[in-house]
């Protein structure tokens, strides 16, 4: 899960690359079905190009078989949807029926957080000179929930879907925290100490709720760098076609080490019982 | 003419796909709207073209134009310029063929940077449209949408169907351009606009995909593209603004007054007096006394008129604003009707 923009559709794309390559733990049992996105956005990969932007009204499910390095037999889904969908659920406090299947079916939960491009408000006690005039609280943009705030409330209502609020935790599905497009953060930290020092309440949240064993967070660069909307994409372009599409996405592990197996969130969920 | 709209304009920003600028404050804006702000889903890899769409909200209609966004900071994104007329303005806007084209103008639209609705002179005459009653006729015939290959007359099927319509008709009028067929499952329009060079893709749907170039054919059809007796249309149309949500018993009624018209048989006569004694429902409190006096006043001309003067009787009835009467005029000609052809010869 993940919002509009975080990168949903360019981890996919990667991860099946590599998955088709072999060259990780998890390789593929057979060629999944309604596989077109994945497969359109790894060729505009293949040429320097970000994968498009899924539409808003997309909502489809991509079954990826895949075998684990015990050889055990796994199916992940990989939903494709517009990341608006679950903004619109957050705004209308409703869940459409489409979703309701995949929720209360889904055994682990695999999100992604860019923070990045996360909305944080200012603090009155640091910089109280910044903090908006009451008569720009008209401004939509001042009034929107910070995006752990955002989260927390998603979290909430996707559990109340799937089987009322928490009160029994540890039935809570296995959830990775995936911090996308990390390397725009530039930082050296683990990824927890650096959500936790963007967006705090998130993870005093999600420990307070989830069982230890059942929660991680995983930094992840896809891509290795961007492709488009800043001026240094040009030049990155280069080097990501010249060293292979494949080759420059990288993940941060929870210890903080970084290494190019991109698939470790998802064999870290597979191992979870 | 002055008519004034409401317009909005969504696209991509930080965070998604949401408004850039509205003329009504965004809490106002329908979010019924939101699913037609974007790229239909299963557009990715595939050629797609600026599309136009049509959905009711709560108290209007709304017509959408996409476009791709080439100035974008993201691949694939779009924008969608939004136009919402009210209810109340619905009997001003005759045809929406003015409304495309303004939905199509970059300039136009440009009065949103200043935040502030438009106010423009439209011409808004009428233009039928030879194919909209053939739509109408599926439609009517179909819980299912009317699928129509090719896009090239959906200004003018959208613009007949909206002038001839019924008002409350027109609140389930909503239409799509549909790239993929698997769109479809989520859509809710009334008639989908399928692009030429995508049909193949919907072979699986070819049955159901009309061709939409023959002539009017029937009653309906006539009187939805605007091709029927002027005569015939007045009293139509006259039903239509007196029982609205009538319109399926509209179409039936149109049948068999055609049937009439070409000399049918007496069931058909008496299927259209059924129709107005059982569908159409008169309020019970006029009923008693409006019938007698129209029925007294019109029979009493109709004894004295020739047939082919029937027609206008009705028409004036039309004119002075009193619907009922219009009825009873219709309801009185076809008697006569049935009086002469179950008469002797």
């Amino acid at each position: 899960m993940g919002l509009s923009d975080a990168g949903k559709t360019v981890y996919g794309a990667q991860l099946w690359g590599l998955i088709q390559d072999g060259t990780h733990a998890l390789k593929s049992r057979s060629s999944p079905d309604k596989l077109y996105t994945l497969q359109h956005a790894l060729e505009r990969l293949e040429e320097g190009k970000a994968p498009e932007h899924t539409a808003l009204g997309t909502f489809d499910e991509i079954h990826l078989p895949l075998f684990d390095e015990a050889g055990q037999a796994h199916e992940v889904v990989w939903p494709d949807y517009g990341g608006e969908q679950l903004r619109q659920i957050l705004e209308d406090r409703v869940v459409p029926s489409r979703w309701l299947k995949p929720l209360e079916d889904a055994e682990r939960w695999l999100i992604l957080l860019r923070l990045g491009q996360a909305h944080t408000p200012v603090s009155a006690l640091d910089n109280p000179a910044e903090v908006p005039a009451p008569a720009d609280a008209k401004d939509p943009e001042v009034l929107v929930l910070p995006t752990e705030a955002q989260w927390i409330e998603l979290l909430q209502i996707l559990w109340w879907v799937r089987e009322g609020f928490p009160q029994r935790p540890a039935r809570l599905p296995a959830l990775a925290l995936v911090l996308s497009c990390y390397d725009e953060l530039a930082v050296q930290d683990t990824p927890r100490n650096t959500l936790a020092s963007t967006c705090p309440l998130l993870p005093e949240f999600l420990e307070n709720t989830w069982h230890p064993n059942a929660i991680e967070v995983f930094g992840l660069s896809a891509q290795g760098g961007p492709l488009e909307r800043v001026p240094e994409a040009d030049a990155y372009r280069q080097t990501f076609l010249e060293s292979g599409t494949r080759h420059r996405g990288y993940l941060v592990a929870p210890n903080g080490v970084i290494h190019s197996d991109l698939t470790e969130p998802l064999r870290w969920l597979l191992e979870r019982a | 003419m002055t008519l004034t709209l409401h317009a909005a304009v969504y696209g991509w920003k930080i965070g998604g796909h949401q408004t850039l600028s509205s003329s009504l404050p965004l809490e106002q804006l329908p979010k019924v709207l939101n699913p037609f702000t974007d790229r239909p889903g299963g557009t990715q890899g595939i050629a797609w073209q600026p599309y136009f769409a049509g959905c009711s909200y709560s108290g209007g209609y709304a017509l959408t134009y996409t476009h791709p966004d080439v100035h974008a900071a993201r691949s694939g994104t779009v924008q969608t310029r939004v136009l919402l007329i009210a209810e109340t303005q619905w009997d001003q806007v005759g045809t929406l063929e003015a409304l495309f084209a303004l939905l199509e103008s970059e300039r136009a639209f440009a009065a949103l940077s200043a935040g502030c609705h438009l106010v423009f002179p439209l011409p808004l005459k009428p233009s039928p449209s030879p194919f909209g009653g053939q739509v109408v006729t599926q439609w009517r015939g179909n819980t299912v949408p009317v699928l129509v290959s090719g896009t090239e007359h959906l200004r003018s099927i959208m613009s007949g169907l909206w002038q001839r319509l019924p008002k409350l008709m027109r609140s389930h009028l909503g239409f799509q351009t549909l790239f993929h067929p698997d769109d479809l499952n989520a859509s809710t329009a009334a008639v989908v606009f399928v692009p030429s060079g995508q049909v193949p893709l919907w072979s699986r749907l070819e049955p159901k995909v009309p061709s939409i170039l023959a002539e009017p054919t029937n009653a309906l059809e006539r009187y939805t593209s605007g091709a029927s007796l002027p005569e015939v249309h007045a009293i139509l149309h006259s039903l239509e603004r007196w029982d609205g949500s009538g319109w399926r018993v509209l179409g039936r009624l149109a049948d068999a007054v055609f049937q009439l018209e070409q000399g049918a048989d007496l069931r058909a006569g008496s299927d259209v007096l059924h129709l107005l004694h059982t569908s159409l429902s008169l309020d019970a409190k006029y009923m008693h006394t409006l019938r007698h006096q129209a029925v007294k006043l019109v029979c009493t001309q109709i004894a004295q008129a020739p047939v082919s003067a029937l027609w206008p009787l009705a028409s004036l009835a039309l004119e002075a604003q009193e619907q009922i009467k219009v009825g009873m005029a219709l309801e009185a000609r076809l008697t006569q009707i049935l009086f002469s052809q179950s008469a002797p010869a």
